[in-house]
């Protein structure tokens, strides 16, 4: 395969893969995030304290 | 937006730390540019801003690697076997930054962790058990995938259990669970999550073999071998 052909076609496959197949990405907490909310879970209902800074500690 | 695998929001980490990692990162990438800088012909760029594009497209697929868990690949190894691991570091940096700018994934105080984490230790990691990898098994199909996969599982754990240890210095918030049930955590689905892209590395890398292997970093110049000459 010629080089210019090459890139094109890996273009090409990036376009499709952020255009068309991560509509069918997973819309779930991500490793960090889970992490994050299994920290916090008595974090949050031990403490009175306002919005902690972990985004998730807030959820 | 509903964060990525290991992209560090802002405040997550308190701010000297997050501080002392943007020095680092800065101080590395600028390593890693002045490397890159020789090692970029006209093979070697074209090739590194196609893997930066494919790197940004790849960590938009979430997959689910637990019920209510998702993960993305960080590129770390995919980059490393394409492009070598100077541009590789680059190529992610570039990505981290733009994701953290224009998209907002990724805190902008938090960049200098992310790209501490995700850009340099992801990649050296990964390229050094690749190249281990490399010297032992042969330049089959089977052989580069298997040193994709390994590369790919060692290096995201790795770079997750990074992210452990800045949280143990500068962490914000008091994990009532313990540092030792989120290192637990964060090394458990990080593992799973790299599976998920030790395989699509695997796939990707070995596809490029095939069509060029002149343009896989790994190969070294080398032909991809049907199978191990008897």
């Amino acid at each position: 395969m010629k080089r210019w052909g090459f890139l094109l076609a890996g273009l090409a496959v990036c376009l499709l893969l952020a255009g068309v197949v991560s509509n069918f990405a997973s819309s779930s907490p991500d490793g960090l995030e889970h992490a994050a909310r299994e920290g916090c879970t008595e974090y949050v209902a031990s403490t009175a304290r306002s919005a902690p800074r972990w985004p998730a500690c807030s959820a | 937006v509903d964060g990525l695998a290991l992209h560090a929001a802002d405040g997550v980490i308190e701010t000297p730390v997050a501080a002392l990692f943007a020095a680092l990162a800065v101080a590395v990438v600028a390593v890693c540019l002045a490397r890159s800088a020789r090692a970029l012909d006209d093979r070697l760029a074209p090739m590194a801003g196609l893997v930066a594009a494919f790197v940004f497209a790849v960590q938009m697929l979430n997959y689910p690697v637990l019920p209510g868990v998702s993960g993305h690949l960080i590129g770390g190894a995919l980059a490393a076997m394409l492009v070598g691991p100077w541009v590789a570091a680059v190529c992610l940096s570039v990505v981290l930054l733009v994701q953290a700018l224009v998209v907002a994934d990724g805190g902008l105080t938090a960049l200098g962790i992310n790209i501490t984490n995700m850009a340099l230790v992801s990649t050296a990691v990964a390229y050094l058990v690749i190249a281990a990898l490399l010297r032992v098994l042969p330049r089959t199909p089977r052989g580069l995938a298997i040193a994709a996969f390994a590369g790919s599982v060692v290096s995201v754990v790795v770079a997750a259990l990074a992210f452990v240890v800045e949280y143990w210095l500068g962490g914000s918030v008091d994990l009532a669970a313990g540092l030792g049930q989120v290192t637990a955590t964060m090394a458990g689905v990080h593992a799973l999550i790299g599976v998920g892209e030790g395989l699509i590395t695997a796939v990707t890398v070995v596809t490029v073999a095939r069509v060029r292997p002149d343009l896989v970093y790994a190969l070294r110049g080398a032909r991809l071998v049907r199978s191990v000459p008897a």
